[in-house]
C-alpha cells in the first residue's frame, strides 16, 4: 500500500549532531497528524527536510510514490507540499491580497509577454488568481477580507498574521499541509480562536491531510486523528492520537510526572507535584 | 498623520523663554559652525560667487552659506509632538533657540575669518584664501566682517525658527514666494530658453539683469505675485489631488486618461519651443531615466543590489557602434539602427544571463561586490589591447551614424530629434515597468525582495525569477546605451565608468525605490538639475561640487527620508513601520477593537464582525 507521504530512515546531522536519527513515519490520505515533542526534538528540522530546505544525510522521502529527496523547495511546493513557519514569515510589505496571490505562483504560468501585451489568457489568469485568493481568505471569516485586502501584511495583528500565513500555504493548493507551531506566541484567547479555526479546517472535507507541529497537547484541535511523538531526533511513538498521547509517553518525553486529561476532543496536561 | 496628531494632543503648555535646552543648542550651533566652515573651505562661496541670483544682493556663492543657519535654526527649534504628551507651545523660546544657534554658527565663521587673516595654511587648504576673506567680510575689513557674519547668521537662525511660530497662512505665503523666487533665479537659463521659444524675450529681459540674476525690483514683484498666487490657490492643489485619489472605478480611469493625455501632449509639444541646450539636457535626463527604470526593476522590485549595471549600458552602446559604424575595426555590417536594436536586445539579454547566472545565487553584500567587479571587467575588456582589434581599445569606435527614419535623421547635432527618440523609449520602459509590477512576475519579484527563502518555499523558482529581472533590467539599459551611441556618434570605454552605476543607483534611491514616478522625479532632479557623470545639468556651476552633493544627498536621504522623494505610500509606511505601529497602538483604534471582537467570536456563535 502506498502512503501519501512516507519517510524512511531519515537522518539529518548538523555538524556532527544528529538532529534526526533514522526517522520512519508516514501520512495517509484523510489523516491529520500532530507532531509533539520538546524543544530540540527535531520537529522543525523534520519539516525543513520534507520541504527541501535542508539536505538529509541519509534516508528517503517519498511523496505520492516518488522520491522528493534533493528537490529544490519550490519544486516540493509545486508537487503539493505547503508549509508555514514557526516564527511568522509573511511578505510584510505586500498587501494581504498580494501575499495570497503570489502563493499561487507555481500553479500559474504567465510571464513577461502576457503582462506586456495584456493577452486574454493573462487577464483571465489574473482574475482567477484573485478569485481564488479571495476564496481562500474567505475561510477565515471577515478577518482578512474587505478593507483588509489592500492593507500591507505588517499592520495585521499577530493572530491575523498567523491566519494569513495559513491562508498563504493553502493558496498553493497543497496535497499536504505542514503547519509549524501555528499557535505559538499567541495569548490564550488567540490560541483558542486559532485552535477553533484549525478544527474547522480539519472538519472541512476539502482540506488536504495536515501535519501540525506543537509543543503542547492543549493545542491539538479536535478532529486530529494521528500523532507523532518525537524526542531528541527519535520517534517515541507514532499512530492514532489516543495511542500516542499517553501519560506515560509524555512523562518520559518531557522528563516530568505528568497528568493527562481529555474532554470534548481536547487534551490538557498538568504537572504532578513539583517535577524533577 | 501630523494633522490628526496635533488635533488629538490638545495638551500644550507655554514654556519660559529662559527654559532652554542648552546642550541641544550647543550641539546644533556647533554643527552650524562646522557646516559653515566646511562649505567655505570646500570653495563653494568663492567658486559660485559669479553666478548671481538676485542682481546686486545675492549670489549662489552666498546662498551656499546662508541656507545653513536658516535650516538648522528651523531644525533646532522643532519639537517632536508625541501622542498623549503635553507639547510646548511654539513661541518666544523657540525664537531665542534659533537665534542663539545661528549666532554660534556665525561665531564659527568669524573664527575662520580671524584664522585666514592671521595664518597662512593655503598649502593643504586651497581655499584658505584672501578671496574667501574678502568675500565674507564684504571687503570692509575683518571687524565688520566678523560682526556681520554673526549678525546675519543669528538673524537667519531666528528666521528659521520663526517658521514654527508664525501662523500657517503666513508660513505658506512666505515659503511659497521664497521657493518660487529661488526656483526662478536658479532656473534662469531654462526660463530664458523657454521664453525665447515662445517669443517672450522682452519678459526675461525685464526680469533678469544683464550679467545674470533677477533684478531687485523684479524679484520683489515676483515675490509679491507668488505670494498672492499662493493665497488664491492655497489648498486647492492639495484638495484636487486628494479628490483624484478618492475617485473610483470609471471616473478614476477617465481622470487618469485626461492626465495622461495632458502629460503626453506636453512632452511632445514642449521640445518644439525649447532651444538646443534645453533639448540636449532633456535628452540626457531621458537616457538616465531609461537606465534608472531598468535598475528600478532589478533593485527596487526584485531587491538585487546590482552595482555593475553600467555593464549593460556599455554592451548596448558597443553593440550598436559595431553594427552601425563604418569605422568598426573588425566587423562593420553597417546595419540600420532598427535592425541593430533587435540584435542589441538579444545580446543584452544573453549578457544578462551570462553575468547573472553565477552571481544570482549570492545574497546581499556578496552579490553587490561581485556585480561591482563585473561592471569594471566589462569596461576593462572593451579597453584592453586584447580586444582592441574588435572594439578599438581606448580610442573606441567613431563615426557612428544617426538613426535614419527615412523622412528625418536623428543625430546628436539635433538634440530635439534625440529627445523624441528617447521619449519613445522612456514611454516603453515606463509601460514595461508598470505592467510587470502588477503581474504575476512582479509579485514574485516583490516576494523575493521581502524574504527569499519563504518565496522559494511558496513555490517560486527564485533563481530563474531573479535572472529574469536581471535580463529585463539589462535590456532597458542596453536601449539607453544604443541611443547614447547614436546620439554622440562614437563610443569610448571611459563613458562607462563605475560612477555611472553609482549615479543611477543614487537616482533610484533618491527618487524612491520601487516607484516609477519616484524614479522619474529622481532623474529630473539629479540629472536635470545637477547633471550626470559627464553631462552638465541646469546648475552648471555645480559641476565641480556635483559628486559631493550627490554623496551628501544620498547620506541625507538614507538618514531622513529613506523612502525617496516620491515614496510609494506603502514603502514609506514600511520604512517608518515602528512609528506607524506606535501610532496605531496609541490611538488604539484598530487592534483593540479587533482583539475584542476576536474574543467575542470565540465565545459567540459567528466570527463575523463589521469592519472597524
Amino acid at each position: 500500500m502506498s502512503h501519501l507521504l512516507e519517510i524512511r530512515n531519515l537522518k539529518i546531522t548538523f555538524g556532527g549532531l544528529d538532529a534526526l536519527s533514522g526517522l520512519d513515519f508516514h501520512v495517509d490520505e484523510g489523516e491529520i497528524v500532530s507532531v509533539i515533542g520538546p524543544n530540540g526534538a527535531g520537529k522543525t528540522t523534520f519539516f525543513n527536510a520534507i520541504t527541501g530546505m535542508v539536505e538529509p544525510a541519509d534516508g528517503d522521502i517519498i511523496f505520492e510514490g516518488d522520491s522528493i529527496r534533493g528537490l529544490e523547495p519550490h519544486q516540493v511546493t509545486g508537487l503539493g507540499i505547503a508549509r508555514t513557519f514557526q516564527n511568522v514569515r509573511l511578505f510584510p510589505n505586500m498587501t494581504v491580497l498580494e501575499n495570497i496571490m503570489v502563493a499561487q505562483h507555481c500553479r500559474t504560468s504567465q510571464l513577461v509577454f502576457g503582462a506586456l501585451l495584456q493577452t486574454r489568457a493573462f487577464k483571465r489568469e489574473e482574475e482567477e488568481i484573485r478569485a481564488r485568493a479571495e476564496n481562500v481568505l474567505g475561510f477565515f471569516g471577515s478577518r482578512l477580507i474587505g478593507y483588509r485586502l489592500e492593507q500591507p501584511a505588517f499592520v495585521l495583528s499577530y493572530a491575523n498574521r498567523r491566519r494569513l500565513e495559513i491562508a498563504r500555504a493553502m493558496a498553493t493548493q497543497p496535497r499536504l499541509l505542514l503547519l509549524d507551531e501555528p499557535t505559538a506566541a499567541l495569548d490564550l484567547g488567540g490560541r483558542e480562536a486559532l485552535v477553533a479555526t484549525l478544527a474547522d479546517l480539519a472538519a472541512d472535507p476539502s482540506t488536504p491531510p495536515m501535519v501540525q507541529v506543537t509543543h503542547h497537547v492543549e493545542e491539538i484541535p479536535p478532529g486530529f486523528t494521528h500523532a507523532l511523538l518525537l524526542e531528541a531526533g527519535r520517534v517515541v511513538n507514532a499512530g492514532p492520537l489516543a495511542d500516542v498521547v499517553t501519560e506515560q509517553a509524555l512523562s518520559s518525553c518531557y522528563g516530568l510526572d505528568l497528568r493527562l486529561t481529555q474532554a470534548a476532543g481536547r487534551w490538557a496536561v498538568r504537572v504532578n507535584g513539583s517535577g524533577r | 498623520m501630523s494633522a490628526t496628531m496635533t488635533s488629538t494632543s490638545a495638551a500644550t503648555y507655554r514654556p519660559r523663554v529662559s527654559d532652554q535646552d542648552w546642550r541641544r543648542i550647543a550641539t546644533w550651533g556647533g554643527l552650524c559652525a562646522l557646516f559653515l566652515i566646511l562649505v567655505s573651505l570646500i570653495g563653494m562661496p568663492v567658486g559660485l560667487d559669479r553666478r548671481i541670483l538676485i542682481h546686486p544682493v545675492l549670489s549662489l556663492g552666498y546662498l551656499s552659506l546662508l541656507w545653513i543657519p536658516l535650516v538648522l535654526g528651523y531644525v533646532v527649534s522643532k519639537h517632536v509632538v508625541l501622542e498623549g504628551m503635553a507639547a510646548p507651545e511654539p513661541g518666544a523660546r523657540d525664537l531665542v533657540t534659533g537665534l542663539v544657534t545661528g549666532a554660534i554658527g556665525g561665531v564659527g565663521l568669524a573664527v575662520l575669518l580671524l584664522g585666514i587673516d592671521n595664518f597662512n595654511i593655503r598649502d593643504p587648504l586651497v581655499n584658505w584664501s584672501p578671496q574667501l576673506l574678502s568675500l565674507l567680510t564684504y571687503e570692509r575689513g575683518l571687524g565688520f566682517g566678523a560682526v556681520a557674519c554673526i549678525a546675519i547668521c543669528a538673524f537667519l537662525g531666528l528666521v528659521g525658527s520663526s517658521i514654527h511660530v508664525v501662523p500657517a497662512t503666513v508660513r505658506r505665503v512666505v515659503s511659497f514666494a521664497a521657493y518660487g523666487l529661488l526656483l526662478v533665479s536658479v532656473l534662469e537659463s531654462a526660463i530664458s530658453d523657454l521664453s525665447e521659444g515662445f517669443g517672450l524675450e522682452w519678459l526675461t529681459d525685464i526680469m533678469f539683469a544683464k550679467r545674470g540674476g533677477l533684478t531687485l525690483i523684479s524679484s520683489v514683484v515676483l515675490a509679491l505675485l507668488l505670494g498672492a498666487l499662493s493665497v488664491v490657490f492655497g489648498g486647492r492643489v492639495k484638495s484636487a489631488t486628494t479628490r483624484y485619489r478618492e475617485l473610483e472605478g470609471l471616473e478614476r480611469q477617465r481622470a487618469s486618461t485626461i492626465l495622461f493625455v495632458v502629460v503626453a501632449a506636453l512632452c511632445i509639444v514642449l521640445p518644439l519651443f525649447l532651444g538646443t541646450i534645453m533639448n540636449e539636457l532633456l535628452a540626457n535626463v531621458g537616457l538616465f531615466l531609461l537606465l534608472a527604470l531598468g535598475l528600478n526593476i532589478v533593485v527596487g522590485l526584485a531587491g538585487i543590489l546590482d552595482l555593475g549595471y553600467v555593464a549593460f549600458f556599455a554592451v548596448g552602446g558597443y553593440t550598436t557602434a559595431v553594427l552601425t559604424s563604418a569605422d568598426s575595426p573588425f566587423f562593420a555590417p553597417e546595419l540600420h539602427f532598427g535592425i541593430t536594436l533587435v540584435i542589441v536586445v538579444v545580446i543584452a539579454g544573453i549578457t544578462g544571463l551570462v553575468i547573472g547566472a553565477p552571481v544570482i545565487r549570492m545574497r546581499g553584500d556578496y552579490l553587490a561586490i561581485v556585480t561591482l567587479g563585473f561592471g569594471e571587467i566589462i569596461r576593462l575588456l572593451f579597453m584592453s589591447d586584447w580586444l582592441k582589434p574588435y572594439f578599438g581599445g581606448a580610442q573606441g569606435i567613431t563615426n557612428v551614424p544617426g538613426v535614419d527614419l527615412g523622412f528625418a535623421t536623428i543625430k546628436g547635432t539635433d538634440p530635439r530629434s534625440v529627445f523624441y527618440l528617447v521619449l519613445v523609449f522612456c514611454a516603453l520602459a515606463i509601460y514595461i515597468s508598470w505592467r510587470l509590477q502588477v503581474s504575476r512576475l512582479g509579485r514574485a519579484w516583490m516576494a523575493i525582495r521581502e524574504d527569499e527563502q519563504v518565496a522559494e518555499a511558496m513555490g517560486i523558482n527564485t533563481v530563474n525569477t531573479k535572472l529574469l529581472a536581471f535580463v529585463v533590467g539589462a535590456i532597458l539599459a542596453s536601449f539607453s546605451g544604443a541611443i547614447l551611441v547614436a546620439k554622440v556618434g562614437s563610443v569610448f570605454p571611459n563613458s562607462f565608468m563605475i560612477l555611472v552605476s553609482i549615479i543611477i543607483l543614487v537616482v533610484v534611491i533618491v527618487g524612491g525605490m520601487g516607484n516609477i514616478l519616484g524614479v522619474i522625479v529622481g532623474s529630473f532632479v539629479l540629472i536635470g538639475v545637477l547633471g550626470g557623470p559627464r553631462q552638465p545639468g541646469l546648475l552648471q556651476e555645480f559641476q565641480t561640487f556635483k559628486l559631493l552633493i550627490y554623496g551628501a544627498l544620498l547620506v541625507f536621504m538614507m538618514l531622513k527620508r529613506p523612502e525617496g522623494l516620491v515614496p510609494s505610500a506603502r514603502r514609506s509606511q514600511e520604512l517608518h513601520q515602528e512609528e506607524f505601529l506606535q501610532d496605531v497602538w496609541l490611538k488604539g483604534e484598530d487592534h483593540e477593537a479587533e482583539e475584542a471582537s476576536e474574543h467575542a467570536a470565540e465565545t459567540g456563535p459567528g466570527g463575523d464582525e463589521p469592519p472597524t
